[in-house]
């Protein structure tokens, strides 16, 4: 295969040489014609020389067209003409001196040249590398980090190329591998150590440590000194990708760690804070009847007990969104998701939350009947209800509220919106927004909520839309069937 | 590696088509060989074509061994235009350097040959047989096309766009250089079947060289001033009618034809379109030519045939020997079919008959809609090459490159007019003749031309063989680039 592509090489330079040659000839032919002097068309084929060396690039061709050029000149152009003439002197001295130029210029070019292909060659090594280096700058995760290193190093060597890391070369059995490894030592194909290998490895390390190992399929013989020196300059980033990779991994886990930390904190003052009212409550209500037992009455024994009760309910379900929060975040919440009509999770979401209304007015606006949320609507309904809870919580009993629902592009968005809340803090870490978030993180949702301008809040919760419905058509002061007027009124708030 | 972009990138491209230009000026020197008399004009072709090929080739070094980068919006059409400007200036050269010619005819013998189109200033009688042969190879190289030779020699990204550029529509192979080596190989096959059958005919192998590049290029340089005429022999006429039809026939179409799909060719809309054409205007010419006595019925027949199938196809090549005195009705009748044009991706010029085919078809469905029933939807589809294919919505461009070139035609002819030497026919329909390339005369391009006439005739060439839209868009895009740099000196 070589040796044809070789040979087709030579046919393409003598072509051109015969070309250049020809057309020369042509041109002095043209020149003599015209009564031009013989310096002049040698001056022709000093070009054509040029233009041979510029295309055959080597010393052969070149000096065997000057050898051409010269004799052409001397048969065709010197009278008598078709005929050498080798015994005029001045003729002989100008032929002389030609050959002599051809050659000096045929050297000056060879090396020019020379110098133009090293040039450009180190020019696209540093362009090479510099598309390499900005390469591993957009790589973020080891995995990548490999792959592009093994295409990279297989790039430079025209190799297949594998890069191992201290997790990979730990189980391995390959001495050569583990040698190189652990004495941050090249050995392999050509080298000192294990030379019979059909590998060579590389070792990828800094000063104080070895990362890893780079292993280069040696089939095609051993590196050239250039490519061996590319590829350790490659060997560098690549460690340098690494090390980086792996602060960022420990950077990370410490972030994640304190992360964890603080709203495991959060999460432990807020419960705390939850959980002290209704049992201060409880504690002061019992000690209260404890204290003076004789005193009181059995109606008023019944309230407190009542009142009691309540509390101790509260914390039940205080208990039962800790203890969801927490199957939530470990995922083991078995989140049933399906397209689950709008309506139908506000009508349920208000028909739960109207026992804790008080004197407020709960209104549900109706959107268009085919809008559909996916999501678990058991979950979806106990999150609306977090957020109904947080508004009653923090706003006064005259308060109007509204639940609404509409489609905002491939999301579901539900809306719960007053007049009268004074205070909204958006980084509330009260257990039922933060069970509510986590509900809507769990179905790939959001949590969001502001500060009206004419006043009250907007919270608002999303789900990814499901098939069904466009755009929410809002129809005001809709109650759901199921929710009756009866059930606005309370009895436990009185 | 540096890569090379813009300006020097469109020179490097042109660069290659330079050294083919020069190769084009050398080759007529092989005729020395049997005519070693003409040899005084050697040295018009060497030194410009030598001189041609270094230029070439000191252009293509600004980006042989480089990165080539894009070429951008309007780029491709920029190289095809200023590669056909410069090839028509360098082949001019020669015609110049013999004291024959003056710049202007310089120009002018070479637009024409290169465009195909075949007016002519050179007194054929008389010139030597090189200048002949290479106005002849002038048709040839410029009827193939200069970029699809250049991209059968080499294969780049973007020779496609290139190709296209030039108005080839077609690609016959899957390689892009195999195609341009195909059309190659079946025109020169064409030649020299046609060379075989003139000498056969009784021609000499010169004549009969050149005639058949003139008929095959559908150029129409003839080597004798009564053109086809002076042979005086049906056969003659007969091959050279044969070769005009397949000059005039799609490339696409001839290699589906060789390979022996005549089905193809026969339900190809062009060939359908042509045949109904030449049904109408061949016995309609017999008829205006019998009833003003120009010749007899078969002579007129015969007469009628050959000039109808050469002002279709754009050849130009005459049996007539009379067309200057003409009456005005059978020069309409010929102006009109010259306008008609030959077959998209052939050498004639022309509108061309697939955009007046889509054309018509519309018009026909257009009235079959208003008059049939509302629910009726007539099937808008073509034949081409065998295979009905659904009618492209570009109707809108082709109307408008219909009207453009017809509006073309009109200010040409308005330009010839301000001459106030010429009638309103003469004037109209020798523009014609050098836009669809048809190369009649009737009195207004001829050796004996103003300069004027002759710089007007050029640009009509020009026009017509690059289609307009070609210079208009490449003109725009060297203003639009002189105006951003304009632009980019100031700030």
């Amino acid at each position: 295969m070589n040796e044809k592509n070789n040979s087709q090489t030579q046919l393409n330079k003598f072509a051109k040489t015969i070309a250049v040659w020809l057309l020369a000839t042509l041109f002095a032919y043209a020149l003599h014609m015209s009564d031009l002097r013989y310096e002049n068309i040698l001056m022709v084929y000093v070009v054509g020389i040029v233009v041979v060396i510029l295309e055959t690039r080597t010393y052969l061709w070149s000096i065997f067209a000057a050898a051409l050029f010269v004799f052409t000149a001397n048969y065709l152009f010197i009278p008598p003409v078709r005929h050498f003439n080798l015994s005029e002197p001045n003729y002989c001295i100008s032929s002389s001196i030609f050959v002599i130029v051809a050659i000096i210029v045929n050297v000056l070019m060879y090396r020019l040249n020379e110098m133009v292909r090293i040039s450009r060659e180190k020019a696209a090594i540093t362009a090479k590398m510099y598309k390499i280096s900005g390469g591993f700058l957009n790589l973020s995760t080891t995995a990548q980090i490999i792959s592009y290193s093994e295409k990279v190093l297989a790039d430079i060597t025209g190799r297949h190329v594998r890069v191992l890391t201290a997790k990979q070369i730990a189980p391995s059995k390959n001495k050569a591998l583990k040698y190189c490894f652990n004495n941050s030592m090249a050995c392999g194909f050509g080298e000192t150590m294990f030379p019979e290998d059909d590998f060579k490895y590389l070792p990828v390390k800094n000063d104080s440590r070895t990362i890893g190992v780079v292993k280069i399929a040696m089939d095609k013989g051993d590196l050239a000194e250039e490519t061996r020196a590319v590829t350790e300059t490659v060997l560098s980033q690549v460690d340098m990708a690494l090390e980086r990779d792996m602060l960022n991994i420990s950077e990370e886990e410490n972030k994640v760690g304190l992360e964890r930390e603080k709203l495991r904190s959060n999460l432990l003052r807020s419960f705390s804070n939850d959980l002290r009212s209704p049992l201060t409550d409880i504690a002061g209500a019992l000690t209260s009847i404890e204290s003076k037992y004789e005193e009181s009455t059995e109606d008023r024994i019944r309230a407190v007990l009542r009142e009691t009760a309540r509390d101790a309910r509260r914390i039940v379900t205080m208990l039962e969104n800790l203890l969801k929060l927490t199957k939530i975040r470990r995922g083991e919440l078995n989140i049933v998701m399906k397209e689950e009509s709008a309506n139908e999770i506000m009508a349920e979401a208000a028909e739960r939350a109207a026992k804790r209304k008080g004197g407020r007015t709960l209104s549900v606006r109706k959107c268009d009947g085919s809008l559909t949320a996916q999501a678990d609507k058991r979950l979806a309904v106990q999150a609306i209800g977090a957020l109904l809870d947080h508004i009653f919580e923090h706003s006064p009993a005259d308060n109007n509220v509204i639940l609404s629902a509409a489609r905002d592009k491939n999301r579901v968005v539900f809306e719960v919106t007053d007049d009268k809340t004074e205070v909204f803090d958006k980084n509330d870490t009260g257990l039922r927004m933060t069970v509510a978030r986590a509900i809507a993180e769990a179905h790939n949702g959001s949590i969001s909520g502001e500060m009206n301008l004419t006043g009250g809040v907007t919270v608002k919760i999303a789900f990814r839309a499901g098939e069904g419905g466009k755009a929410g058509i809002v129809i005001d002061n809709y109650m759901p069937e199921n929710v009756k007027k009866a059930d606005f009124d309370d009895p436990e708030e009185g | 590696m540096e890569t090379v972009n813009g300006y020097r990138l469109i020179l490097g491209y042109i660069g290659y088509i330079m050294m083919l230009a020069g190769v084009i000026i050398l080759l007529p020197l092989l005729v020395l060989i049997s005519y070693p008399d003409d040899a005084f004009y050697a040295n018009c072709f060497i030194v410009p074509g030598v001189l041609t090929v270094f230029a070439g080739y000191l252009m293509t070094s600004l980006i042989r061994n480089k990165e080539r980068g894009r070429l951008h919006k309007g780029q491709d059409i920029l190289i095809v235009l200023l590669t056909w400007i410069m090839t028509i200036l360098a082949g001019a050269a020669p015609y110049y350097l013999s004291r024959q010619y003056s710049v202007t005819r310089a120009i002018f013998e070479s637009a024409s040959g290169f465009t195909t189109t075949g007016l002519t200033v050179t007194p054929v009688d008389i010139a030597p047989h090189i200048f002949l042969m290479y106005r002849s190879m002038t048709l040839f190289f410029g009827g193939v096309g200069l970029i699809l030779i250049v991209t059968s020699i080499i294969s780049e990204v973007y020779g496609m766009q290139l190709y296209t550029a030039e108005g080839h529509l077609d690609r016959l192979m899957p390689n892009l250089a195999a195609s341009a080596r195909t059309v190659l190989v079946i025109y020169s096959g064409f030649i020299f079947i046609g060379v075989l059958l003139y000498v056969w005919g009784g021609m000499s192998w010169f004549d009969a060289v050149n005639y058949s590049m003139s008929a095959v290029s559908t150029g129409g340089f003839a080597t004798h001033s009564d053109s086809i005429a002076h042979f005086n022999s049906r056969f003659i006429e007969g091959v050279t009618i044969i070769l005009m039809l397949i000059g005039g026939t799609n490339f696409n179409l001839l290699l589906i034809t060789l390979r022996g799909n005549f089905k193809a060719l026969i339900k190809h809309c062009e060939t359908r379109f042509s045949f109904w054409l030449y049904l109408a205007a061949v016995p309609l010419l017999t008829l205006l030519l019998y009833r003003d006595r120009i010749t007899d019925f078969w002579d007129s027949a015969h007469m009628a045939l050959f000039q109808c199938v050469s002002a279709v196809t754009t050849t130009g090549l005459d049996t007539s020997h009379t067309l200057d005195k003409w009456p005005t009705a059978q020069l309409i009748l010929m102006m009109m079919l010259m306008l008609v044009g030959g077959a998209a991706g052939s050498t004639a010029g022309g509108i061309k008959q697939f955009r007046l085919y889509i054309i018509t078809r519309r018009l026909v469905n257009s009235f079959r809609e208003r008059l049939a029933h509302k629910r009726i939807v007539f099937p808008n589809t073509v034949n081409i090459y065998g295979k009905n294919t659904r009618m492209d919505d570009n109707i809108t461009d082709i109307c408008l490159y219909t009207v453009l070139y017809i509006a073309v035609c009109l200010l040409g002819a308005f330009a010839f007019s301000l001459y106030n030497q010429y009638n309103f026919t003469q004037c109209i329909f020798d523009f014609t003749a050098a836009l669809t390339s048809g190369g009649y005369s009737n009195g207004v391009v001829g050796p004996a031309s103003p300069r004027g006439i002759l710089w007007i005739s050029v640009v009509a060439m020009f026009l017509g063989r690059l289609e307009i839209y070609v210079v208009i868009i490449g003109i725009l895009r060297i203003f639009s680039d002189i105006r951003a740099k304009i632009t980019k000196m100031k700030y």
